[in-house]
């Protein structure tokens, strides 16, 4: 009995990796033909890649929350929080934003 | 106003990084800017990469402080976003201070040795169509691929000068991150080197090989800014005939050419503490590079060629192995 529980929490211990299948895409401003993709958790960076714009790329980590940021050259950015499951392989999709250049009307300044 | 605000950052920036507090004891960076902790380089009065400070820590580095700066032509783009956002940014992954490794515990298991960022180069005179698979050890893990791989492997159109071409997007290279086991890798043949001729050499064995320019851009890209600092490096190179025995690149058509040159590269801090392991040691025979004095043939339009470069690193050793120096 008490090698079947040491048995079961060393299975427990040794947890599975989960697989994330994710692209990168931009819309007509976010074209740059190289992306940065930043996978963290909690701000430590487990992975950096660099993936071409439209393209897939596979990351293998532990069960738990994470962050995934993909940016640019020309200040494209898009990030998405991503937990992950033990037994689920999970894809995703991060579709670059342009910067926000607009100020907004209460920030704008009157011509002087 | 230009001119005042690069005055007030030349004055104010040399007092962010003094003023900086490490959250780790352990962790290199001096606490009261009196002198390194123990176990980190001795010869700094500068804070180094800490992964235990702040992001804000790394104004101190950006962009003139990096350890091969002077080997440096350019800062990439996205060196400003990484080192801002990332207090391990200049690691090659989670580190470990008290080990001088790669903190294993954040990756998926599968052993001591992180293979990181193979790029794999394929080139090909003429369109050609190609499955290139990567077959690993049961004892071994993936960390990464891109495109990606998974069970069936990457299929692709090798175009000429490099580019490989898949259905959704055009790549430079493929490229795969792997942990595997120490005894996969060779642990006799290597050199020792400081700091500062730690990327220039790498360079030139790159370059004695055959590898092309671009590929040679890319590495000191990249590792120009994610070598972890260390006063001093051991490299164990590993070459096709370490590596392909257990991490065989299958393709559906013959590679003429096949060149894989890994850098097993140990820092000083790692030896420091560790008491088991291969690579505890030195390399007990210098290394000479196979690929110097390699015959080769021109290429022709049919043939295919894959160069290969990594930098792997080692995981960081328990605590308890620490504490009980």
């Amino acid at each position: 009995m008490i090698l079947l529980l040491l048995y079961l929490l060393l299975l427990s211990s040794s947890q599975a990796d989960v697989v994330v299948i994710g692209t990168v895409t931009g819309n007509s401003f976010c074209k740059d033909e190289l992306t940065q993709v930043w996978f963290s958790k909690n701000d430590t960076l487990l992975y950096q890649l660099e993936v071409p714009l439209n393209g897939t790329f596979e990351i293998h980590s532990l069960p738990g929350s994470y962050s995934i940021v993909a940016n640019s050259k020309r200040g494209c950015l898009i990030e998405k929080k991503l937990n992950l499951v033990e037994g689920k392989k999970q894809t995703v999709s991060l579709a670059l934003r342009e910067p926000n250049r607009k100020l907004s009307k209460k920030n704008k300044r009157g011509a002087t | 106003m230009i001119l005042l605000l690069i005055l007030f950052l030349s004055f104010t920036s040399p007092n962010i990084a003094s003023a900086q507090t490490c959250f780790n004891p352990y962790a290199y960076c001096p606490l009261d800017g009196s002198g390194p902790m123990p176990g980190g380089p001795s010869n700094t009065s500068q804070p180094l990469n800490c992964p235990f400070c702040g992001p804000q820590n790394n104004w101190s580095q950006y962009p003139f402080m990096t350890p091969y700066m002077p080997f440096q032509q350019y800062t990439p783009w996205w060196a400003m976003y990484g080192s801002l956002s990332y207090p391990n940014f200049y690691y090659p992954g989670a580190w470990n201070m008290n080990g001088g490794g790669i903190n294993g515990g954040m990756y998926p298991h599968g052993g001591g040795v992180f293979a990181a960022k193979p790029n794999l180069y394929i080139y090909s005179k003429q369109d050609t169509e190609l499955e290139v698979k990567l077959n690993k050890p049961k004892d071994a893990s993936w960390l990464l691929a891109i495109p990606s791989h998974e069970s069936k492997g990457w299929k692709f159109t090798a175009k000429p000068y490099g580019k490989l071409k898949t259905k959704e997007a055009t790549y430079d290279y493929l490229f795969y991150d792997l942990r595997g086991q120490e005894s996969h890798f060779q642990n006799e043949n290597g050199f020792c080197v400081s700091t500062e001729e730690l990327i220039p050499k790498l360079v030139n064995e790159l370059n004695n090989a055959g590898f092309r320019k671009a590929s040679i851009e890319d590495f000191v890209d990249h590792w120009t800014y994610k070598t972890a600092a260390s006063e001093r490096y051991c490299v164990f190179p590993q070459t096709n005939k370490d590596i392909s025995s257990r991490y065989e690149l299958k393709s559906s058509k013959k590679i003429t050419e096949t060149v894989r040159l890994w850098f097993l590269v140990v820092p000083e801090e790692y030896r420091k503490v560790t008491k088991e392991g291969r690579f505890k040691g030195v390399p007990t025979a210098e290394w000479v590079s196979p690929y110097l004095n390699a015959k080769r043939n021109v290429a022709t339009a049919k043939d295919i060629e894959a160069f290969e470069w990594s930098v792997c690193f080692l995981a960081a050793q328990e605590p308890t192995q620490i504490k009980a120096q």
